[in-house]
């Protein structure tokens, strides 16, 4: 029997489209279930890298293809998968937070009492790990991840991520270098598969030296 | 006995209740506690909600088995225009939504996504964090009473809506008899059931109040105060613009190569249009280079995704930038010493012919037939319009050109053009600028009259380079770089001086002819690209039979009402009324600067010092106030208690606003300016609920589904559904689209058509009033228990909706003929068919646009303009009859025409055109208002004069020199000019903040200035607040998971705040005999002082001008100015320019009783009273403020 290849899925986000509404961040925390809180498996925030660069982001976990949190996991509870997914078995994790560390992006997320008040069975730890699924209950129905459905200015798109690197062929894999306010932990080049458009063109900002402030 | 009679006293009979009885019942009720208690369970909360709701863990199974519902998102974000939200619903509880995900359009058609008009209804943050709505602990239950004070926490009491609803119709009955529907207002609001055909409390606040008589009115809105003035002032209101920006993107993907956009923050505001704007403008940079220029002191969201440039400019100086153009275009055109140069970027010819007031002329008179000038008075007026003279330095040219008099040395051309002809050879500008010039006046603005409004000058004021403000007066004068696309913004209409910003920019596109094409013009800020299903909907005629639950006419036998205020002047309605009681029970005035309690009929009021009782007579229906007395050759409205024809021959009986009846708003509290003065108002007011019968009392009755900021200072509070607690119907892009009920509501909670039904019955309990005999009772009673007339069970929104689809599947011309309901439900919300109505050409706008441009198009082409006559343009022009305040009918933006109270006919020369003008001026009609030409007006006398006489006719009772509109300031210059003019905004401030002195009616002074409040003396910051993405309004702010999104713990970062269940909740549970203290602060967890929990507004400062002050990231800072303060979390950022802070509206008040400060970062905290300029609105977005950090947080 043939094996089967495996593939790796991954998202596409387009900074020139996204109008920081939130409908991902949103949208993620509804269908997931995930209380108020400061745990937000999917986040938007418009980054000022420069004031002629106000660089509007949208990431969540980017199920990179050498996962620093799975490495780093000594319990086995990070996992990932023959479609590229990289989830946690929260019913493995005992918090070490050894993953907290390694991720770059800090994509992988403990909450607090307030935000997660009631421990599930079999857990072994009050808030064990968690982080975004790529909606794999909906990829299982044949739809596509919920924050991508909800974006309204259609800057989030999602599939295999060599399909999306032909289909945009304008974007860039996430990297340091290019995008250096997204790695808030370090800048270990995980191989994130997540493709960028860019906001290439800067703003042109006008703005007078005699102003009477 | 007729049919109606039998009915009203079946209904007394079945109540067992004489209206006698039933008062002296709720008097009982209202005095006694212990009377009250019986309506609790035992131990029973008595304001928490639905609570935990949420708490329980949902199944993986249950999640993926829920029932989906389909319905238009709750929000209305845009006028009509509405999202698809698919309710996911598990045991009655929702427990997901999600939008729009069809492959496929309505017809079946593959849809193509990146196609920029696909439409993209898909939900927002807003429309998806929606069960935290439903379910929030705070959600009200029961109906509730205050009886102790005003504003007191401990003082609600439950009470069934039945027992409140009979005493608020008693009040309404008392107050009536008293004073007259003008002492009864109603205002609006959106907080329950919004958008609802029978679920909105609009139908229960009507029943209440026009069931037995009537209430007062009100112009316009809070929304378009300023616009509604602002849009006729050329003269010609296609080129102001009403259209929604929707509308033309068509051109901007085809044909437009530059947007000006004057501050709109259109993606925020407006969800449904997000989509086909991105794309379009994409398509506009990347098919043509086109350029996005984003205006505004602040990058609003809209700004990072579209504009290619941000060009820097304080709040409040838009007319600064237009004025500069204006003259970068001038010396362009004509020397120093008033020679035309070679390629005048101005149209000299067009400017001498068809724009009047650009340069001083003398009056004449035009044939209306064909444009003959004559400068002789023809005597024969109806043949001829008379151009009033601008006389010597008045014209706009004369004011932006100050001191320079380079016009004065260019003559009209006598062979250059017809008008220039007529004129002869005499100056284009007789003198330089004439206006009030002062270098030692305490107003900024008039130390800067006679200076040349240079780039230079502007730069220094707005903040936006000198070399920009050229290109952009050259962009403006050079055709090849058109079509040029405008956009404004709520904001900038809603400063001091938003009337006038506005006429600027419609006097720029005048000017430059860069109205009327597609791509050109100033459209607004909503859009409506939804998802409209196609062109057959359900019939609406089941609803139109059913009406209004409020059209019951009764037969009036008295009726007291008088001239409708503005809508925002509620207030000092409330403060005129109530003046001596406010004044015995302590209220200071202290948050308003101008309130000193002697000048109170001398302010220029927006309709207030109207509100008297008038002698009238009625007709059944109508009422009239024939009564006059004449004045020195002026006939005024005689009052009542008037004893001769001298004015101060008697003592007027002031009914002001005394009875508020308000569907869910926040604007008696949070959404009004100057919450603190507000509240202070309302906590030295006596509550109604010991004493219904008295008319003396104020009462606020409110319909709410939390103890919000507004319903904390109500009288009686009906706990309302939110939408989708119910069935019912909602317009979505002009149709009639069914929304399930999918949620139980909680506790006692009822929806507006019950609680009209309960009105009904309160009403017609009461039997017939004093004043009136109810006539068509049984009209009414059918509506809510059918049509028949034979069943007395009452039929629910549910029901009637659900008729409403049956009566569509049976319907054979139905798009939903033969099918189940469950189709009907989906089938509705399908998106429609892909259209790509791409502009590629230059056409004209349609609607009522097009015949002016036409006529316009026609006279350049004609070439020769020395034979080419003016055309004289007038309503009879527009191609529908114009009706005010309604729906201009095939306007694809579903425009509507300017509200009816509009003072005066702006639209044309010949036609009285919208506005009651007429019956509102006393001086109506004596020959000396000026005309309107049907040219282009950039200099508007009507207005003024207007202005000046505004409501006069109600106002023989004063003293000559407090009738109509003072228009003198501080220093007795005008406050109101003919043209538009860049008006200091720290003058603004220092009259809103009192630096002014005081003065009666004598002059003489009451109340010394305060210099010290001149804030621009001490690193003030003006500011901003713009709509963010969380909240519609006031709407949203409790929602947690919006809440998160813009609220910060201190220190604690970006998204760090989580109050859930701590905040809006009515805390620690009032419980009868709980001992635990209620929080008299909406926020449990500041009030308690949790810093852990605590979280509180985001406020944006420039990083310099943060730094300056020491302030850092997350940092808790006071940000305050004479009018209140707030406590906010400092966000740095370059998006806002220095000198500017921003603070984005809807934050609920919620003052700490420690220091008063408003933890809630309401914006309404900051902003004063102080109505704008020209016509007496809401400057709701007008603050100046002083920056510190806080003390009480350490």
């Amino acid at each position: 029997m043939e094996k089967i290849t495996k593939i790796q899925l991954g998202f596409y986000f387009d900074q020139t489209r996204c109008m920081s509404c939130n409908a991902c961040t949103v949208a993620c925390k509804d269908w997931n279930q995930v209380a108020p809180g400061p745990v937000a498996w999917r986040k938007q925030f418009a980054y000022e890298v420069s004031e002629d660069n106000i660089a509007p982001f949208s990431m969540s976990c980017n199920h990179c293809e050498d996962p620093a949190c799975l490495t780093s996991c000594s319990l086995g509870a990070i996992s990932k998968a023959d479609d590229g997914i990289v989830t946690v078995d929260r019913k493995k994790c005992e918090s070490l937070l050894s993953c907290i560390t390694a991720c770059p992006f800090g994509k992988t997320m403990i909450a607090e009492d307030k935000q997660e008040p009631n421990a599930l069975t079999g857990w072994k730890v009050q808030h064990p790990m968690q982080k975004c699924t790529m909606c794999k209950d909906r990829l299982e129905e044949g739809e596509k991840p919920i924050c991508v459905l909800s974006c309204v200015g259609r800057a989030l798109d999602f599939g295999e991520f060599k399909s999306l690197q032909s289909k945009y062929p304008d974007a860039v894999r996430l990297n340091p270098n290019d995008f250096r306010y997204m790695y808030v932990n370090n800048q270990t080049d995980t191989k994130p598969a997540l493709l960028v458009k860019p906001k290439s063109i800067k703003t042109k900002i006008h703005k007078s030296s005699t102003y009477r402030i | 006995m007729s049919k109606m009679k039998s009915i009203v006293n079946a209904i007394s009979s079945k109540l067992s209740i004489s209206r006698r009885s039933f008062i002296k019942a709720t008097l009982a009720v209202g005095g006694s506690s212990t009377i009250i208690g019986c309506y609790k369970g035992s131990g029973e909360p008595i304001f928490v909600g639905s609570g935990s709701g949420l708490d329980n863990v949902i199944s993986p199974e249950d999640l993926s088995n829920a029932k989906i519902y389909h319905a238009g998102c709750v929000h209305n974000c845009g006028a009509g225009s509405r999202c698809v939200s698919k309710l996911h619903v598990v045991k009655g509880r929702v427990v997901r939504v999600t939008s729009d995900d069809s492959d496929r359009d309505y017809e079946g058609n593959l849809r193509d996504k990146e196609q920029y008009n696909d439409s993209r209804a898909l939900s927002c943050a807003k429309g998806r964090a929606f069960k935290y709505k439903l379910y929030h602990p705070g959600r009200l239950k029961y109906t509730l009473k205050q009886t102790k004070a005003r504003g007191d926490m401990t003082g609600f009491v439950r009470v069934p809506s039945e027992v409140a609803m009979k005493e608020v119709a008693t009040k309404y009955r008392s107050t009536y008899e008293k004073y007259g529907s003008t002492a009864i207002y109603n205002t609006y609001g959106t907080a329950t059931s919004y958008g609802g055909t029978f679920s909105s409390a609009l139908h229960a606040r009507n029943a209440l109040t026009t069931f037995v008589g009537g209430t007062r009115a009100a112009y316009s809105n809070y929304s378009y105060h300023q616009f509604d003035f602002a849009n006729v002032l050329t003269g010609h209101p296609a080129i102001s613009g009403y259209g929604t920006i929707g509308r033309q993107l068509g051109s901007v993907a085809g044909v437009v190569k530059n947007i000006v956009s004057w501050g709109s923050n259109v993606l925020t505001s407006n969800n449904t249009v997000a989509w086909p704007y991105i794309r379009a403008i994409e398509m506009m940079k990347q098919e043509r280079d086109g350029k996005v220029y984003f205006i505004g002191p602040e990058f609003v969201d809209t700004g990072v995704t579209c504009a290619t440039d941000w060009v820097q400019l304080r709040n409040y100086t838009d007319s600064a930038l237009i004025m500069a153009m204006f003259h970068e275009m001038i010396i362009n055109t004509v020397d120093e010493n008033g020679n035309i140069i070679s390629n005048t970027w101005l149209d000299l010819e067009y400017l001498d012919t068809m724009v009047y007031g650009f340069f001083d002329s003398p009056a004449y008179w035009v044939k209306k037939t064909d444009g003959v000038i004559t400068l002789t008075d023809p005597n024969n007026s109806n043949d001829y319009i008379k151009v009033d003279e601008i006389p010597a330095g008045k014209s706009l040219s004369a004011y932006v050109m100050g001191s320079d008099d380079r016009l004065t040395k260019l003559q009209y051309n006598v062979s250059k053009n017809y008008t220039a002809k007529q004129f002869g050879n005499i100056s284009r500008n007789v003198s330089t600028c004439s206006y009030p010039s002062d270098t030692e006046s305490k107003y900024y603005y008039k130390q800067d009259m006679n200076t040349p409004k240079t780039p230079e000058w502007a730069s220094v004021i707005c903040g936006t380079p000198e070399q920009t403000i050229k290109d952009l007066a050259r962009m403006y004068t050079d055709p090849a770089q058109h079509p040029i696309l405008n956009e404004w913004c709520g904001g900038v209409q809603k400063q001091d001086n938003g009337v006038v910003n506005l006429f600027s920019i419609a006097s720029l596109l005048c000017v430059t002819k860069t109205f009327g094409l597609n791509g050109e013009g100033l459209f607004g800020p909503w859009a409506s690209s939804i998802d409209n299903p196609g062109d057959k909907g359900p019939s609406t005629d089941y609803i139109s039979s059913l009406g209004s639950s409020s059209s019951v006419v009764p037969k009036y036998e008295e009726l007291k009402t008088v001239a409708s205020p503005s809508v925002k002047e509620w207030f000092n309605c409330m403060k005129l009324a109530y003046h001596d009681t406010l004044k015995t029970n302590g209220y200071t005035g202290k948050h308003l600067p101008e309130w000193d309690g002697v000048t109170r009929y001398i302010n220029d009021d927006g309709g207030a010092k109207a509100s008297i009782q008038f002698e009238y007579e009625s007709n059944l229906m109508a009422v009239s106030y024939p009564k006059l007395f004449n004045d020195n050759g002026i006939a005024y409205y005689k009052y009542i208690g008037q004893e001769s024809d001298t004015p101060t021959s008697g003592t007027p009986i002031y009914t002001g606003t005394r009875m508020i009846v308000n569907a869910g708003g926040g604007i008696q509290g949070n959404q009004h300016m100057n919450t603190n003065d507000t509240t202070e108002m309302y906590r030295k007011l006596p509550i109604t609920s010991q004493d219904p019968t008295n008319a003396d009392s104020f009462c606020l009755v409110t319909f709410d589904i939390y103890m919000s900021p507004t319903a904390r200072y109500a009288d009686y509070v009906f706990a309302s559904t939110v939408s989708l607690e119910t069935g019912d119907w909602m317009i979505i892009g002009g149709e009639v689209n069914y929304r399930p009920g999918v949620s139980k509501a909680p506790g006692e909670v009822k929806d507006g058509w019950r609680y009209a039904y309960e009105a009904y019955r309160a009403q017609a309990g009461l039997g017939n009033p004093s004043w009136a005999t109810i006539t068509d009772i049984d009209k009414a009673h059918f509506k809510y228990v059918g049509t028949d007339g034979k069943s007395n069970a009452y039929q629910s929104s549910d029901v009637l909706s659900l008729k409403i689809v049956d009566k569509a599947i049976a319907s054979a011309d139905s798009r939903f003929y033969g099918m189940t309901r469950e189709e009907v439900f989906e089938k509705q919300y399908r998106p429609r068919k892909n259209q790509d109505p791409k502009i590629t050409t230059d056409q004209r706008v349609g609607a009522k646009g097009e015949l002016l441009r036409e006529k316009l198009d026609t006279y350049l082409a004609l070439g020769n303009r020395m034979s080419a006559k003016p055309f004289v343009y007038n309503n009879n022009d527009y191609p529908n009859t114009v009706i005010p305040g309604k729906p201009i009918p095939n306007d694809p933006d579903g425009g509507r025409y300017p509200d009816t109270i509009i003072p005066g006919n702006y639209a044309s020369a010949t036609v009285q055109g919208w506005g009651s003008g007429a019956g509102n001026i006393a001086e109506w009609g004596d020959g000396t208002r000026p005309n309107f030409t049907g040219k282009f007006h950039v200099y508007n006398g009507a207005m003024v004069w207007d202005y000046e006489r505004r409501f006069s006719k109600w106002h023989g009772w004063l003293p000559k020199e407090q009738r109509g509109q003072k228009n003198k300031d501080y220093e007795g210059d005008p406050i109101v000019y003919p043209i538009p003019m860049y008006f200091d905004f720290r003058d603004s401030f220092n009259e809103a903040y009192g630096v002014f002195p005081i003065k009666d009616a004598s002059g003489t002074i009451v109340k010394q200035g305060k210099p010290e409040n001149d804030l621009s003396k001490n690193h003030g910051l003006t500011l901003s607040t713009t709509h963010d993405r969380y909240r519609v309004h006031s709407t949203n702010a409790e929602n947690p998971l919006l809440r998160e999104l813009n609220h910060r713990t201190k220190g604690g970062g970006y998204g760090s705040g989580n109050d859930w269940k701590e905040y809006a909740v009515m805390p620690d549970r009032h419980i009868e005999g709980a001992t635990a203290p209620i929080s008299p602060m909406i926020s449990s967890a500041v009030y308690k002082k949790d810093m852990k929990t605590a979280s509180w507004h985001e406020i944006w400062i420039n990083d310099q001008d943060a730094a300056d002050r020491e302030i850092e990231e997350n940092d808790l800072i006071v940000v305050e100015n004479p009018i209140g303060a707030v406590r906010v979390i400092a966000r740095l950022t370059k998006r806002c320019m220095r000198g500017h802070i921003n603070l984005h509206q809807g934050g609920w008040y919620d003052p700490n009783p420690i220091d008063g400060i408003d933890d809630g970062g309401c914006a309404n905290t900051l902003m004063s009273s102080k109505p704008s300029r020209i016509d007496n609105g809401n400057a709701q977005q007008s603050a100046y403020v002083t920056v510190r950090k806080d003390t009480l947080f350490v």
